[in-house]
């Protein structure tokens, strides 16, 4: 077979069913479990649970959360309890858990996307154009994403939007330079090397040789992506700068519930939080749990 | 090496032209520009810049430059002490989980540092403040210092200034000013501890690995000199190019451990300006913190290349 | 008495699918004021077997041994400080690759003082660069001059990478010398050289080796450069010590048919008018450890082998040397070689 000579032995694996990625290390298996089984819980939440997240009765503020449960008021009143103005603690965190995690979801993916192609056009085709964008790109890099985010937010106005777009464009820089850092760091290796004296295309060199050995990298900074865009639209929205006011978001319930802890109502900072960290941690573990299985598999 | 010292000053100098245009657009978005030219106003803005007036804040009155240079005090002794404090323990943390790689107290340092680094910065400043401070009751969590005490402005950095007039009342303000020290310093520096040991971990793995301190073993000298001697030298080089990214990532953490602190630095003064729209306060934050982010970066690039440059000699023999 | 006395060594390596056993029952013993040098194809365990004597590499090598004892002193049985002691007294390194074994961030000097034995006077060698005696510059610059260079006040202050190649090497035979150890245990010290200044790095060890009674083991791919120089050959194969005997006996009749194609190809170099065909030469590549064929481990490449060759050969020890085989090549065959058609 001709084409396989010209292959790096990182490319001649054979196929893998996506289930067994995490063949030989349990945690990360139950993390994506648990972290499918949230989502579902959310989406369902959502979707089918009469759920409201706005309705304020005055009557039945400050109900803290109890085990034993009938259907009679609806399952958050009784689960988890209200807050301080009578909303229902369960709907708005499900709605809350919604906008977080779509709006960073989505500034995580579309910063990827374009991180990744523009890491990749400023390393494979090198004249003076892309190489000021690759430094222009480099100095952006330095700067701590949040001075961007501030500047965007503070003329845009507060909004879920905004903030998408605005941590979008603090997440680029990350990406294009980690993407060619990496690029750059294969194109001198010596297999390379050997696939272009042979002649190969722009796009052969990099789909079979550059490509399988940076996959695991990739797939790793996505995640590690991800879990900084959460921590991000959360900080946010922590300070004030995310969504209006009777919109549910997990950094906004813990900045509203601040002064109550207080008087004794943990519950109400205690499950945005403990909802952030519990996904952040899964996706870590099911990052890494990528990243290590497939070494395994390349070694 | 003069090259490479001109390069990074011609950096600096495109960066901060770009952060001024960044401030100028802020400047004329918000201001009615009525018959006068852009191009007028570009120049009075430069006027005033140059003059280091930077506007009149529009919710107190008083010149911006007045309120940001305390603010940017405070802020950075909360910074400094945190990054110390940081570098040390990561650096400790780090080295042992580098020597022991793969033993049980090693996983458990990595794991617990992964999940300290995914929690939020500002619900872990809430849990500190509700559990140690409001149920415990031990240390203070709020402002600087207790309001019973009227310390003198001097220098803006509250330990300094409660020294000053220690003889007064016999150190205790200067105690009373330390014990709202730890709640911030903990909240701000679990993330670049986690950073560190990561770094300092591969780092120093990486080191032991090569063959100068295996016959530095053979030797029979103890490890732990080795260590001191060969392994932690040759590993700083590495931990300090990456130390640029955490020092950045402290100045963001601290606009979120002020706002839940009240620590009065330029955390709490940009998130009352963003939400009071006085964009005189945002653009002299953008440009000085801007300017202050590249110069930093810009120092520790030269330095590290100006150890590296002595270390080397210079002179390079292909032999 | 016997500087270093080994018997059986088993060393193991743990790779992520199990163990794999590499070098199997190996004996050596090396006495005061011998050369002995380890010969094989890379990745037959040589290097391996000297990692586990000096147990630099603990984390996935384990080997037991049913004896090892330096100078009588018996290390299987020691506690790993005072194993360390003995270790670092007696021996002293060698490595492969000049460059990575200075310290780069170090001038030479401090790492050629950091190698002299402790005087016992001066108890503040605890400090980092210990107590810096004139006599330690002094005997640094002796050293520095019986190996061959010349401007010792370059050398002593400058740093590893801007040294070539070649003068690393001394510096690192110097500090093996200044370490005063009764052996010298040298890991491939010249495959990284020019053929020439091979010949410099080997008159050296030999110079050291006549002068102070040192021992020496080096460890070696190329017959060819140390033909000359070593007392003992020990050839290694797959694991296993194939044949070991004295130099003579070595490369004038070798018993064991992978000696006997080692020192072939070296004759061919020395001798280019010798015809040679080409085509029936077959090289003997090292086997895959994790699939050992049945029996003899040379046996796939032998151009002896028969139906014995599917048991394990036994050792057999004569009074001048060892091997391990079951069809020695008998007196002579050497020269003979040439002339079978096969």
């Amino acid at each position: 077979m001709a084409k396989t000579e010209f292959l790096d032995i990182n490319a001649r694996r054979k196929k893998v069913p996506w289930w067994r990625i995490f063949r030989n290390s349990w945690l990360p298996w139950y993390a994506f479990v648990t972290l499918v089984t949230l989502v579902i819980l959310i989406a369902v939440s959502i979707l089918f649970f009469d759920l409201n997240p706005y309705d304020q009765q005055s009557s039945e503020f400050f109900k803290k959360p109890n085990i034993t449960f009938s259907f009679r008021d609806g399952i958050g009143k009784l689960i988890l309890g209200t807050d301080d103005l009578g909303r229902d603690v369960y709907a708005r965190l499900m709605y809350g858990c919604k906008n977080t995690f779509l709006c960073s979801f989505g500034a995580a993916t579309i910063s990827y996307i374009i991180g990744m192609m523009l890491g990749f056009i400023t390393s494979v085709y090198s004249n003076p154009v892309t190489g000021s964008v690759r430094y222009f790109i480099r100095t952006m890099n330095s700067y701590t994403p949040m001075i961007f985010v501030f500047a965007i937010v503070t003329v845009l106005g507060p909004s879920i939007k905004n903030t998408l777009w605005a941590i979008t464009v603090s997440l680029v820089p990350r990406f294009t330079n980690i993407c060619y850092n990496l690029v750059d760091g294969e194109k001198k290796k010596e297999y390379v090397k050997a696939v272009t004296l042979d002649g190969a295309s722009p796009f052969f060199i990099f789909k079979f040789s550059i490509f399988p050995n940076i996959r695991d990298t990739l797939i790793s900074q996505y995640t590690k992506g991800l879990t900084m865009a959460i921590l991000d639209v959360t900080s946010l929205g922590f300070l004030g700068l995310c969504v209006k006011d009777p919109e549910p978001e997990l950094g906004c319930m813990i900045a509203e519930n601040m002064d109550l802890v207080y008087t004794g109502n943990y519950w109400l900072i205690a499950l945005p939080g403990l909802m952030i960290v519990l996904f952040v941690i899964m996706i870590n573990i099911i990052g890494d749990g990528i990243r290590t299985s497939m070494h395994k598999e390349s070694s | 090496m003069f090259l490479i010292i001109l390069r990074k000053i011609i950096l600096f100098l495109c960066s901060v032209i770009v952060l001024l245009g960044l401030t100028f657009w802020f400047h004329v978005r918000v201001k009615n520009l009525g018959d006068s030219n852009l191009f007028d106003e570009l120049m009075i803005y430069l006027n005033r810049i140059c003059s280091l007036d930077f506007g009149i804040s529009s919710e107190s009155g008083h010149k911006v430059l007045n309120e940001f240079i305390p603010a940017m005090i405070a802020s950075s002794e909360l910074v400094v002490i945190s990054i110390v404090i940081s570098a040390v323990v990561g650096l400790l943390f780090g080295s042992y989980s580098a020597l022991h790689k793969d033993t049980i107290l090693d996983s458990m340092v990595t794991n617990t540092s992964i999940f300290f680094s995914a929690i939020p910065v500002f619900w872990l400043a809430q849990i500190l403040i509700s559990v140690i401070s409001v149920y415990f009751d031990i240390i203070p969590s709020q402002h600087r210092i207790s309001p019973l005490y009227d310390v003198p402005n001097v220098t803006g950095l509250i330990l300094v200034d409660t020294l000053l007039i220690s003889g007064e009342d016999n150190f205790s303000s200067f105690f009373n000013a330390l014990m709202h020290f730890p709640l911030p310093v903990i909240a701000l520096s679990i993330l670049p501890v986690t950073e560190f040991i990561r770094i300092t971990r591969n780092s120093l793995y990486g080191v032991m690995q090569q063959n100068y301190i295996k016959i530095a073993f053979s030797r029979g000298r103890s490890p732990y000199f080795i260590i001191l001697h060969h392994a932690i030298r040759n590993a700083l080089p590495k931990i300090f190019q990456q130390s640029s990214s955490i020092i950045f990532l402290t100045f963001t953490s601290v606009i979120v451990v002020e706002n839940a602190f009240n620590w009065p630095g330029i955390g709490m003064m940009i998130i009352q300006a963003i939400k009071n729209n006085d964009y005189n306060i945002v653009s002299i934050y953008l440009l000085f913190v801007g300017i202050l982010f590249i110069f930093l970066n810009l120092m520790l690039e030269a330095l590290a290349e100006f150890f590296q440059y002595f270390k080397s000699g210079g002179v390079k023999i292909n032999g | 008495m016997a500087l270093l006395d080994i018997r059986n060594l088993n060393v193991d390596i743990k790779t992520p699918s199990g163990n794999l056993h590499i070098v199997d029952n190996v004996d050596l013993s090396v006495n005061e004021g011998e050369i002995i040098a380890l010969v094989g194809a890379p990745g037959s365990g040589k290097t391996l077997m000297l990692q586990a004597i000096t147990y630099l590499r603990k984390e996935n090598i384990s080997f037991r041994a049913d004896r090892f004892k330096i100078n009588n002193a018996d290390l299987l049985q020691m506690p790993s400080k005072k194993r360390r002691k003995v270790i670092g007294e007696n021996f002293s390194l060698i490595m492969q690759d000049p460059r990575s074994s200075l310290d780069p961030t170090l001038k030479i000097k401090y790492q050629i003082y950091e190698m002299m034995p402790k005087d016992k006077w001066y108890r503040m060698d605890r400090r980092l660069f210990g107590f810096i005696t004139r006599k330690k510059l002094d005997t640094a610059i002796a050293t520095l001059h019986r190996t061959g260079i010349k401007d010792h006040k370059r050398i002593l202050n400058s740093y590893p990478n801007e040294l070539s190649d070649v003068e690393c090497q001394k510096v690192m035979i110097t500090m093996a010398i200044c370490a005063e150890p009764k052996l010298i245990i040298a890991d491939e010290p010249i495959s990284n050289l020019s053929i020439s200044s091979r010949l410099q790095i080997l008159k050296l060890l030999d110079k050291y080796n006549k002068n102070d009674k040192t021992s020496i083991l080096i460890i070696c791919n190329d017959l060819a450069s140390i033909a000359n120089f070593a007392d003992y050959f020990a050839i290694f194969y797959g694991g296993k010590i194939v044949e070991f005997g004295s130099r003579h006996h070595i490369l004038h009749n070798p018993t064991h048919p992978y000696t006997a194609s080692l020192v072939r190809s070296m004759m061919i170099m020395e001798d280019p008018e010798r015809e040679f065909n080409y085509k029936e030469y077959r090289t003997a590549r090292s086997p895959d450890f994790a699939q050992m064929p049945v029996g003899c481990p040379y046996g796939p490449s032998c151009r002896y082998a028969n139906r014995k060759c599917n048991k394990r050969p036994k050792l057999t020890i004569t009074k001048s040397f060892r091997y391990f085989c079951h069809n020695p090549l008998p007196q002579g065959a050497l020269f003979q070689e040439e002339d079978d058609d096969s």
